[in-house]
């Protein structure tokens, strides 16, 4: 039922139905960017009003989240060569069974008051999901969508985005309905998400199919002279990683990220303490609402652009004009002018989003499709880097200021300067990509390697 | 093989379709309001 071989598609199974397969596992997982809304009742679960000395603090239910990104990047570089061979049907139904089970094996944890259960919970077997469902769909979108793989991935990867839309409600509104004179509503919260999450991510596993070997969509054929960062040969990924272009991809998305990572983290503060009196705190918690609209539509719109433009043009921009901008984020500031910052905090963070989303169609130009997702597992890695390196960097460099005299919202215009180096940084590493050495390329021709309707992973010997 | 949609009935392909994308794009609507919502604060 879960076999990779099963779920070959028929004649008459339209393509367009593996899009919202794929949106049904991101918009899941994304839940995980809204664990932030549990993290205060988890603090009060003995007190309920306010914290007991038995309570949990707020330092100790922080490395929950922490450990699911952690593992989230752990289990998309260690399963994604199983993935390749297993199918997304089966990678799927075992994120669903994760990521749901985490909230279950957590939910014992809250009721219990047992804090290594919700870290083994949501941290561990959740973030297992986690891994799982964010690189599950990505090569077979890529397979279905030969002549749109940036716009297809990018579609499913927006989902993550839009998923910590959906979580954070979610879970203010089920804590609001089981909370009671003797619970926060938490545990009751997480059963009731854990049984949702894995009934709605089956509709992802059993309607997402593989072509069958030799589709191509109507009407398109690849093209006679492939474009010069395009490679119609496959890369194993074992092999991948010993090539400069995966480390100078890796740099990339690295760099990308921590510089969005860092401005995300103090969004709220920072527009606070540079427009003193004139943002209120519910204002900032809608500027930081309306840079996750940004970095979600970013996902989608930049990662269908560089279908036209191209990859490299794409984080040639992303990193060209994001630097700029950041630079010139000290001078809206200094200038008093609301709506310039806005708008480009707005800009940066659409190119944030779309980091994330136009990497696997850069990989699989330059990789190929045969271990597209495995390869992309890999690269993961720098996000959980970055996830580290962002606020660290941004918060001690703005504390060391602060510490020197430097007034907090001249230490936020250094921070800005820092992300703006940052970004030079990825794009000279971007510059640097040249096609992969031939030599690195897959020695037997696979079924399909051309590109479109890979069904099956080729059964010859891999490095 | 090349073919879009293949040879399956037209009509219930198309509301596989519409169920499908209204099954993902009905809680993303309401997730994407609910944050609009909140940001309109900022503009007020």
């Amino acid at each position: 039922m879960l076999d990779r071989s099963r779920i070959i598609a028929t004649p008459g199974y339209s393509r367009w139905l593996v899009p919202p397969a794929a949106l049904a596992i991101h918009l899941c997982i994304g839940q995980a960017y809204a664990f932030s809304v549990f993290n205060k009742p988890l603090t009060t679960l003995i007190g309920l009003t306010s914290p007991a000395p038995a309570d949990w603090e707020l330092a100790t239910v922080g490395w929950t989240f922490s450990l699911a990104i952690v593992f989230l990047g752990l289990s998309a570089f260690t399963f994604g060569h199983w993935l390749e061979d297993a199918g997304p049907r089966k990678a799927m139904f075992a994120s669903a069974s994760c990521f749901g089970g985490g909230f279950l094996v957590g939910a014992l944890g809250v009721w219990t008051h047992q804090f290594w259960l919700v870290l083994l919970g949501y941290g561990v077997i959740g973030g297992i999901g986690l891994g799982l469902g964010y690189i599950s769909p990505v090569s077979t979108l890529i397979k279905w969508f030969p002549d749109r793989p940036g716009m297809a991935t990018g579609m499913a990867i927006m989902g993550f985005g839009g998923g910590a839309m959906i979580g954070s409600p979610l879970g203010v509104a089920l804590m609001n309905r089981f909370k009671s004179p003797t619970s926060m509503g938490v545990w009751e919260a997480w059963v009731v998400m854990g049984l949702a999450y894995f009934t709605f991510m089956m509709f992802g596993a059993f309607t997402v199919r593989l072509p069958a070997p030799g589709w191509r969509p109507a009407g398109w054929t690849p093209p006679a002279v492939p474009k010069k960062l395009v490679t119609s040969a496959n890369v194993d990924v074992n092999e991948a990683i010993k090539t400069p272009q995966f480390w100078l991809l890796w740099g990339v998305l690295c760099l990308n990220v921590t510089a969005g990572i860092g401005v995300l983290g103090q969004a709220s503060p920072m527009i606070q303490e540079m427009f003193p009196g004139v943002i209120t705190p519910a204002a900032a918690a809608g500027f930081v609402g309306l840079l996750s609209l940004a970095n979600m539509a970013g996902r989608f719109i930049w990662s269908s652009a560089s279908d036209k433009i191209g990859r490299k043009a794409t984080y040639m921009i992303f990193f060209g004009l994001g630097a700029a901008l950041y630079a010139s984020v000290p001078t809206s500031g200094h200038l008093g002018n609301v709506v310039l910052f806005v708008s480009l905090f707005v800009v940066i963070l659409t190119m944030y989003g779309g980091g994330f989303a136009t990497i696997p169609a850069y990989l699989r130009d330059m990789f190929g499709t045969m271990h597209v997702g495995a390869i992309h597992g890999r690269l993961l890695t720098a996000w959980s880097v970055a996830g580290v390196l962002g606020p660290v960097l941004v918060n001690y460099i703005r504390k060391y200021l602060i510490d020197h005299g430097v007034a907090a919202k001249d230490a936020y215009s250094a921070t800005m300067y820092l992300m703006a180096v940052l970004l030079v940084g990825g794009f000279l590493c971007n510059i640097s990509v040249r096609a992969v050495d031939p030599k690195h390329h897959f020695a037997e021709p696979a079924p399909g390697a051309a590109g479109p309707g890979a069904g099956a992973t080729p059964a010859v010997a891999r490095s | 093989m090349t073919d879009e949609r293949g040879s399956g009935g037209r009509g219930s392909g198309v509301v596989r379709l519409v169920i499908a994308w209204a099954y993902v794009g009905i809680p993303l609507a309401w997730g994407v309001s609910e944050v609009i919502r909140k940001s309109l604060a900022l503009f007020r």
